[in-house]
């Protein structure tokens, strides 16, 4: 019968392996929401410019006018749209007219493909909630059909 | 041992730029820094990345305290101060005495014109006087 101190186990050659693959990959900036890192530091950050970029699309798309600190018109400003929802044809125009011009000034290496929404009135009549989605390419990167989710809640 | 040690120290010394006085002059400074510093840590400084956000509070902050820094050091001089209670104490500093609301006071001197108009007797006395 061997006898073996948890001291001399170390590392199997996989995990060493797979942990300086990881060390050896540059962070490209911090992953949204914010949560406490471990290894990566403070915040768990994003390790690919794929992630990082639909991470500030996303971030773009949720944010309104005036929320950014020292640019006023940072945000494609969805949120007012959903006091004024009276179509959603005129809701899908407004919608995508202003993540067209958002996208266009604060992230133009993007380049936006489809839209769709849908209204889901099931819990309340009165309110509801749209769910926008946005397909979207990174020519830079050669990354096609991406797509992203955003929610609103409807006042 | 001593060239160790001496490596050691200039390692850590990492160049800082103090001309930065506005919003934008930190931002750069501080983009530079980290891009100079840690490049391994984070790349990402764009408008619409957390690493932008953290970037333009922290020069924020730094213009906010320049602004007030230069907002102190004019306050301090009777020439460019603007706030009532500092231009008092100013003013107390180099023992002018602030008195309150006073009476004017004004020397006059009026002069009238007269006209003066002559009367019958006036021309009877001249008459007498020529005779």
């Amino acid at each position: 019968m061997a006898t073996y101190s948890f001291k001399s186990v170390g590392k199997t050659p996989q995990k060493i392996a797979e942990e300086t693959v990881q060390k050896t990959q540059i962070p490209f900036g911090v992953k949204t929401p914010l949560a406490l890192g471990s290894k990566d530091g403070i915040f768990v950050m994003n390790y690919s410019l794929e992630d990082q970029f639909a991470d500030n699309l996303r971030n773009l798309l949720q944010t309104n006018w005036g929320e950014r600190l020292g640019l006023y018109q940072y945000g494609a400003n969805l949120q007012p749209l959903t006091t004024e929802l009276v179509s959603q044809d005129d809701f899908d125009t407004e919608a995508i007219n202003r993540i067209k011009s958002a996208v266009e000034r604060w992230m133009p290496f993007i380049d936006l493909e489809d839209f769709s929404s849908i209204i889901d009135r099931t819990d309340n009549k009165n309110t509801g909630v749209i769910k926008i989605d946005v397909t979207y390419n990174i020519p830079a990167l050669q990354a096609k059909g991406k797509k992203i989710q955003i929610v609103l809640y409807v006042i | 041992m001593a060239i160790q040690s001496n490596k050691t120290a200039i390692k850590n010394i990492r160049q800082r730029n103090y001309l930065a006085r506005d919003f934008d002059g930190f931002r750069t400074v501080i983009l530079d820094y980290a891009r100079q510093y840690y490049p391994d840590r984070i790349q990402d400084f764009s408008e619409s990345s957390v690493g932008g956000l953290f970037l333009d509070m922290a020069a924020y902050i730094g213009d906010n305290m320049s602004f007030y820094l230069d907002h102190l050091y004019n306050e301090l001089n009777y020439d460019t101060v603007v706030e009532t209670a500092n231009s008092e104490k100013i003013i107390n500093n180099a023992g002018i005495p602030i008195v309150g609301s006073s009476p004017s006071l004004v020397t006059v001197d009026f002069y009238i014109e007269v006209l003066v108009i002559p009367t019958r007797a006036f021309f009877l006395q001249l008459n007498q006087t020529q005779y």
